[in-house]
């Protein structure tokens, strides 16, 4: 017998049976199952936290790492001036430079941490 | 009437909206619980415990939902796989358990049809009693079905018309006095 018969002869059946079993359903009244398992879903608060933890532990000493990193490349490409060179007037500008892109990076980074925790 | 399980789910899914999700719970509870008492054979403590488990998980994985079938069809999907995994688990046990209420079970006082019926799909195989009731009682449709039992169409087919001929058999004087009633 291929499934088109098998199908066929489904449809060929009459319904009695099916209405008997449906009938025959009892309702289960709910008597707290609903409340018991609300109560075993995770709490609303944890989910929250977990999403607003700020970088920390773990995290804080990988962006350090990756700062120092990034410090003693540059060194190594760019020699330290000497120290007399950035109390001159030559040196004034790249500091305020590179203070006004620090500043910046800070902003920036209190900006996410502010989102993230609201 | 309600508002739609889509529409509570989009709550759920969007703001973990609790009050959402319980309507639903409310809606499904009688039943899964009803399938999971048939399938665990009447062990009503066993069917209730993996009937929140099944909750439990849906509410999990209900950002994984994306609608391809509907909900109450992946519902019992989720219910289908709770079962499973604690029979495998616990087979041994639980066939004892089984049988200790099939044995303890009280007939259905006044309610003949029901005690033959029970008795008749004592005689089907598990997979012929399942694909049956997922059919006959709960009106699901042979690719669901597949779906929920992760079966080919195929053989869900060839379970439910074998399942359903053998019911019809051993259910026969039932169908004669539901003819009657009806002239």
């Amino acid at each position: 017998m291929n499934q088109n018969d098998l199908h066929d002869e489904m449809n060929g059946t009459d319904d009695w049976l099916v209405k008997a079993m449906q009938r025959q359903e009892r309702y289960i009244a709910d008597d707290g199952f609903t409340d018991s398992v609300m109560a075993s879903l995770p709490a609303l608060e944890s989910r929250t936290i977990t999403h607003a933890e700020p970088v920390s532990g773990k995290h804080e000493w990988i962006v350090l790492a990756a700062a120092g990193a990034a410090a003693a490349t540059v060194a190594a490409f760019f020699p330290l001036m000497p120290f007399v060179d950035l109390i001159t007037a030559s040196a004034r500008i790249p500091m305020i430079a590179c203070g006004a892109a620090v500043a910046a990076g800070a902003l920036f980074y209190a900006t996410h941490m502010m989102r993230k925790a609201l | 009437m309600g508002p739609s399980d889509e529409e509570l789910i989009s709550r759920v899914q969007k703001h973990d909206n609790r009050h959402a999700f319980a309507v639903l719970v409310r809606r499904y509870q009688s039943e899964i619980r009803n399938t999971l008492r048939r399938f665990t054979k009447g062990d009503e403590a066993l069917a209730d415990d993996l009937s929140q488990e099944t909750f439990v998980k849906v509410h999990r994985y209900i950002g994984e939902f994306r609608g391809d079938s509907s909900f109450r069809t992946w519902l019992y999907q989720v219910a289908y796989r709770c079962f499973l995994d604690d029979n495998r688990k616990h087979r041994p046990d639980t066939e004892e358990v089984a049988e200790h209420h099939l044995v303890t079970e009280q007939p259905h006082e006044g309610d003949a049809f029901m005690r033959d019926f029970d008795r008749a799909m004592a005689m089907l195989s598990e997979e012929q009693r399942q694909a049956v009731h997922f059919s006959l009682q709960r009106g699901f449709a042979h690719p669901e079905i597949a779906d929920i039992m992760n079966l080919p169409i195929g053989t869900v087919k060839t379970h439910i018309l074998r399942g359903r001929n053998k019911l019809q058999e051993l259910l026969s004087e039932w169908q004669e006095d539901s003819s009657d009633e009806s002239k």
